[in-house]
């Protein structure tokens, strides 16, 4: 039986371009190539399956099989064959270790079963793996498996759900686009291949090196503004894994360079893990904020020792973690039940050996009181006279003696990137990060396995990671799989981005052409949010990632947690929720002449407004994701049909509706 | 004034009245304050003058061995071990201890010298999270065998051991450990006439020590005035329209209870977050602004001095607010001196020194010291050797303890040797110990002598500190009777 549609041979193409740009931005192994040269021969193949033209309304896809039971409505299969009796017939059902959804895990798993006979594998139920399965395969990948497997089309509710995840909030119009493609798939690769927006360019034709406020006011821009929404995302995520903060003084007065390490963070996003953690192990700004820059060996007569802090704070936060884990980011524990440590006091000792003899790059003095004058963009460089050459014990390795300081640095940093921790303790930070605060460990080890393999052999393809996490089943469903656990709190931040997208927000005008509340311009929004971009108390960020959730009710021991929750104070909420209520009520145009704050567009709302339901509708999609509560809908709606029915009532229906949802709970949270 | 005191209370309640009407938000139970849910054998008395604890930590770990050195003998030790960062003596006040003899403050914490000589000063001396005593062979001992049950776990991490001086306990276990501030906070609650007002307010945002189990506690910034929320309170923001304001306010909070009760516990937690935020704004905006304590002065740029000072006004205002007991938790940053300490440290101790001074003065000035004590806790001390310009995360370390109620003047606990490698330093024997310094006296003592001190009984000091029970030593003295 053959099949022939134009959104097969559409899907077909689609799929061979995003292959493509993926691949060649992950070139990070050496077997890269040979693979790519596989898939891409592979991907050229094409087998056409045809379909009955004579399809009763209630068998769509004509195989004799009504639609009501048919284990797949829109691909023909007589037969009914179903391998792993999960109800959907082998035809339609690529998603091969069963998460959901056909991803690069499940080609991965394709690929290792060609040729063989696979029952799982073997979609068109021939005996063996070959093909024509591969085709079949690839006209479900990106997709959901399941009797409607043909079905591409997304609902705007879906769109939205997705972009508040991987963006900074939802706009109308890429809602739009979004359903248009009817695959996230495309979109995700779309935006992996966009331009980066960057900061340093902005900030050093604004200003000097020791003046912060630029670099606040380019993320604003480009987080409201930035077509590259995924990356910044991202980006936004890593710097919150990587941290540097410029609290310290040292670096409030390096901005071009804390500004090029967020540029180098956008950079790399969807790069190699390891490629990243060397940029950030040589990055100056790195170097001065955990004290690796002119780290020294040991002089024992002066009681001197290599500094511990960027070798305790690597293994610690930027890679491994405190504990063993298992694949889905479980603690491994010993016999009586307690956390095995990934490492000891002497192992960050060794490490500490490891990171000396570095300096900035351009200069012949080891020491200075004033960092200022220093190159802040290129990478350190090695003094070798201050480089410890001893032996070093690491986690899995012994480095020689008598190395250089780059030998040692990269042979340690592979030692690192290695361990199996990093795969599941990197994936789950940043699922957190972006889509939920307590994935399941099944969704983990999902992510954790991409990360170890993202299907042609190459480990800590971030990418490839990001994409596992937006596109697994989880994310994609979890609001309704798990909606006792799903989601997390939104970071302060994005409850302001979310808000600007949504209602087209422009920023001040003429010489005031920046992104600032009533009450806060960006350097200080801090105050008020609890976060400011590059700016967290300590290495620790703004949160931990353990911080418990409260209330904590019905969940047994299975603790939640809400790491955002911790910089929801008292007084921050009360101070923000002001914020908020001022730049809908006042700052929604310029009629009372204060050009500099950021005003919110409510035009669109304002021709919506007399149909209550429709206001309500459209304000859900778009700040909520449509998940407003049918009471929380009727709540409102009462109050806006109790406005008087005249021109000024008009205007408070649309802000009053604005505000009642930006503040309210629902709004504070990510589903 | 008696007079005084009836009025302004009768008007708080008023107040409290309004705020509980306001779209049916309860003051009690999960975002006001829910007492009596287990029997405690700690009592107050209504004619006992009030007591205020403040915990003042210092993030990162300050190198508390660069703020008392010892002179006379032990000073070449010491001097020898820090190397390059060694105080010199000239930079060096001197004080006389009974047991120890001569010690020195850093200059640049003048405050804290005077109060050690007035005797309102306490040094206690290695301090630092313990399950039971602990010897350099029992610690090498147990890091040979991976014995993981008798030393705390994750030392020289910084948020473990956070978490470990929060808690008192030996375990990273956040889904067990509750803070020992919250813990005394919660066992006296049932002091406070109003118990509509939690007992613990943090100036310092999220923090372990003030959790219990309700994690009940205010968080307030340190700036002057407290704002009350607009929207869900309908008599603020009168600048918008009647027809509006009212009936959104009771909307609003109407959406506000559906939340409170939805199945998904982070639209829970969100939603008592907001009405956390109303509750502790309306209670406590009247009592700051009439309590300014204009009299502390100190730096505008001063981060812990406005915490301290928002502190000292909700102590000024403790009578109004009917509260018996307080538990204060301000924090301070910047002490992970890994790189050019000598360069860093000075701004540290001027900012605490004047911090420390300005508060006690003021509160000096309100006859409150003898019933306010506030101290120091820090993630852990810092090696005695350095890195070449700094220091590394080390265990052990001297803290302080203030206020009218302390016996001060003295050293309390053991001070350890200086010298890398001695009995005293958890290093393995080796050519180049670190001098991490093993405490003599646990945070549980510590915490223990102060929870004693706010009232609460030998008992329920157990509940608090479950591991006080390896310790012969439960009251460390230096509070009085």
């Amino acid at each position: 039986m053959t099949f022939e549609s134009p959104k097969s041979l559409f899907l077909t193409a689609t799929l061979e371009r995003n292959t493509w740009i993926d691949i060649d931005s992950r070139g990070t192994n050496m077997n890269t190539d040979r693979f790519t040269m596989r898939l891409k021969m592979m991907f050229f193949l094409s087998i056409v399956i045809m379909t009955s033209p004579f399809a009763y309304a209630l068998d769509s896809d004509g195989d004799g099989v009504d639609d009501t039971v048919d284990n797949c409505i829109e691909i023909a299969n007589a037969g009914q064959y179903d391998s792993n009796g999960d109800g959907f017939g082998n035809v339609c059902d690529a998603d091969l270790d069963d998460n959901g959804f056909v991803n690069f895990a499940d080609l991965s798993l394709f690929k290792s079963a060609f040729g063989s006979n696979n029952a799982d594998a073997d979609l068109d139920g021939n005996g063996f793996v070959n093909f024509a399965d591969l085709s079949a395969f690839k006209l479900m990948f990106g997709k959901p498996p399941g009797p409607a497997g043909g079905d591409s089309s997304l609902s705007q509710q879906q769109a939205a759900r997705f972009l508040t995840q991987a963006t900074f909030g939802s706009t109308q119009a890429d809602i739009d686009h979004l359903v248009a493609l009817g695959n996230y798939e495309v979109w995700l690769n779309e935006q992996i291949a966009m331009n980066v927006s960057l900061q340093l360019p902005y900030v050093k034709a604004k200003g000097n090196t020791s003046n912060p406020t630029h670099r606040h006011e380019i993320w604003w821009t480009n987080a409201i503004e930035g077509k590259d929404q995924l990356r910044q995302r991202v980006a936004f995520a890593l710097s919150e894994i990587f941290v540097i903060s410029d609290l310290d003084y040292s670096l409030a007065n390096s901005q071009y360079g804390v500004s090029h390490y967020y540029d180098m963070l956008a950079n790399n996003a969807f790069g190699s893990y390891r490629e990243l953690l060397e940029k950030v192990t040589l990055h100056p700004t790195m170097g001065i904020y955990l004290s690796m820059l002119r780290n020294e060996k040991a002089d024992p007569a002066r009681n001197v020792r290599p500094d511990e802090n960027y070798a305790r704070e690597i293994l610690q936060l930027f890679s491994i973690g405190l504990y063993e884990l298992n694949i889905d980011g479980s603690h491994q524990n010993d016999a009586s039940g307690n956390p095995i440590p990934t490492y000891t006091q002497s192992t960050v000792e060794q490490f500490a050996k490891v990171f000396t003899g570095w300096n900035f790059d351009g200069t012949n003095e080891w020491v200075s009181n004033d960092l200022t004058p220093y190159d802040k963009e290129s990478p350190l460089t090695a003094w070798e006279q201050f480089h410890d050459t001893s032996e070093k014990t690491l986690l899995n390795r012994v480095l020689p003696a008598g190395q250089t300081a780059i030998q040692d640095l990269q042979q340690a940093l592979d030692d690192i990137f290695l361990h199996p921790n990093v795969g599941p303790f990197i994936s789950k930070l940043l699922i957190q990060r972006l889509v939920t605060s307590n994935p399941t460990p099944a969704y983990v080890a999902r992510v954790a396995q991409i990360f170890n393999n993202n299907g042609v052999n190459v480990r800590g393809d971030l990418g490839a990671v990001v994409t596992a996490i937006l596109l697994d089943n989880e994310a994609r469903n979890g609001h309704t799989l798990l909606p006792k656990q799903f989601g997390k709190i939104k970071e302060p931040l994005l409850r302001l981005t979310q808000f600007w997208r949504a209602l087209n927000a422009s920023p001040g005008a003429g010489s005031d052409n920046i992104y600032r509340t009533g009450a806060m311009p960006p350097l200080h929004i801090n105050l008020i949010l609890g976060q400011a971009v590059l700016k967290s108390p300590s290495v620790f960020n703004f949160f931990l990632p353990d911080f418990l959730l409260f209330p904590n009710n019905n969940q047994g021991s299975n603790l939640l947690v809400a790491p955002e929750l911790q910089i929801m104070t008292e007084g921050n909420v009360a101070a923000a929720n002001n914020d908020f209520h001022q730049s809908v009520y006042s700052y929604n145009n310029r009629q009372n002449g204060n050009h500099a704050i950021t005003q919110i567009n409510i035009d669109r709302e304002l021709t919506i407004a007399p149909d209550t339901d429709n206001l309500i509708h459209h304000l859900d999609l778009l700040l909520l994701s449509g998940s407003m509560s049918p009471t929380m809908k009727q709540q409102i709606k009462t109050h806006l049909d109790s406005l008087p029915q005249n021109d000024e009532g008009l205007y408070y229906k649309v802000v009053d509706a604005i505000y009642m949802i930006t503040a309210s709970p629902a709004y504070m949270i990510q589903q | 004034m008696k007079n005084t005191t009836q009025q302004s209370r009768r008007r708080f309640l008023k107040q409290s009245t309004a705020v509980s009407l306001m779209g049916g938000l309860s003051l009690f139970g999960i975002d006001g304050f829910l007492p009596g849910r287990q029997v405690y054998a700690s009592t107050c008395s209504s004619t006992e003058s009030p007591k205020s604890l403040v915990c003042i930590f210092l993030r990162g770990g300050a190198d508390s061995f660069n703020m008392l050195v010892p002179r006379g003998e032990r000073y070449s030790e010491y001097s020898a071990a820090r190397g390059n960062l060694a105080i010199p003596l000239s930079d060096l006040t001197t004080v006389i201890d009974p047991q120890y003899g001569s010690f020195g403050f850093n200059t640049l914490l003048p405050g804290l010298h005077d109060l050690f000589t007035n005797g309102n000063l306490a040094v206690m001396s290695n301090a630092g999270p313990l399950i039971k005593p602990l010897t350099k062979d029992d610690y090498l001992t147990a890091v040979a065998n991976n014995d993981t049950g008798t030393i705390p776990q994750s030392l020289f991490a910084h948020d473990a051991q956070q978490k470990l001086w929060q808690t008192g306990a030996g375990k990273v276990n956040a889904n067990l450990s509750f803070g020992w501030g919250g813990s005394i906070a919660e066992q006296l609650a049932p002091c406070n006439s109003n118990n509509a007002i939690t007992p613990g307010f943090s100036i310092a945002g999220s923090n372990i020590w003030l959790t219990n189990q309700n994690v009940l506690y205010g968080q307030l910034s340190a700036n002057a005035n407290l704002q009350r929320m607009y929207g869900y309170e309908a008599e603020q923001a009168t600048w918008i329209p009647s027809f509006s304001r009212i009936s959104r306010a009771e909307k609003m909070n109407a959406i506000l209870s559906l939340s409170q009760s939805s199945d998904n516990p982070l639209e829970q937690s969100a939603a008592h977050s907001i009405s956390r935020a109303i509750n502790t704004t309306a209670m406590l905006e009247q009592a700051v602004s009439q309590h300014p304590v204009n009299q502390m002065q100190y730096d505008a740029n001063n981060g812990l001095a406005k915490q301290l000072h928002m502190v000292a006004r909700l102590i000024e205002a403790r009578e109004q607010l009917e509260m018996q007991r307080q538990v204060f938790f301000v924090h301070m940053g910047g002490w992970d001196t890994h790189g050019n300490q000598n360069g860093r440290f000075p701004a540290l101790l001027t900012e605490l020194n004047e911090a420390i001074s300005s508060f006690q003065s003021a509160i000096n000035s309100m006859q409150l010291s003898e019933t306010v004590t506030a101290f120091t806790a820090s993630d852990f001390g810092r090696t005695l050797t350095n890195n070449g310009d700094g220091t590394d995360h080390g265990w052990g370390s001297h803290q302080f303890v203030f206020g009218g109620a302390v016996q001060g003047g003295a050293i309390y606990g053991q001070v350890p040797s200086y010298l890398p490698g001695s009995t005293d330093d958890s290093s393995e024997s080796g050519s180049n110990p670190a001098g991490r310094i093993i405490p003599t006296t646990s945070v549980v003592q510590y915490g223990a002598t102060l929870a004693k001190w706010m009232g609460l009984s030998d008992s329920d000091q157990l509940t608090v500190f479950p591991d006080l029970g390896n310790f012969s030593v439960t009251d460390l003295g230096f509070m009085q009777a």
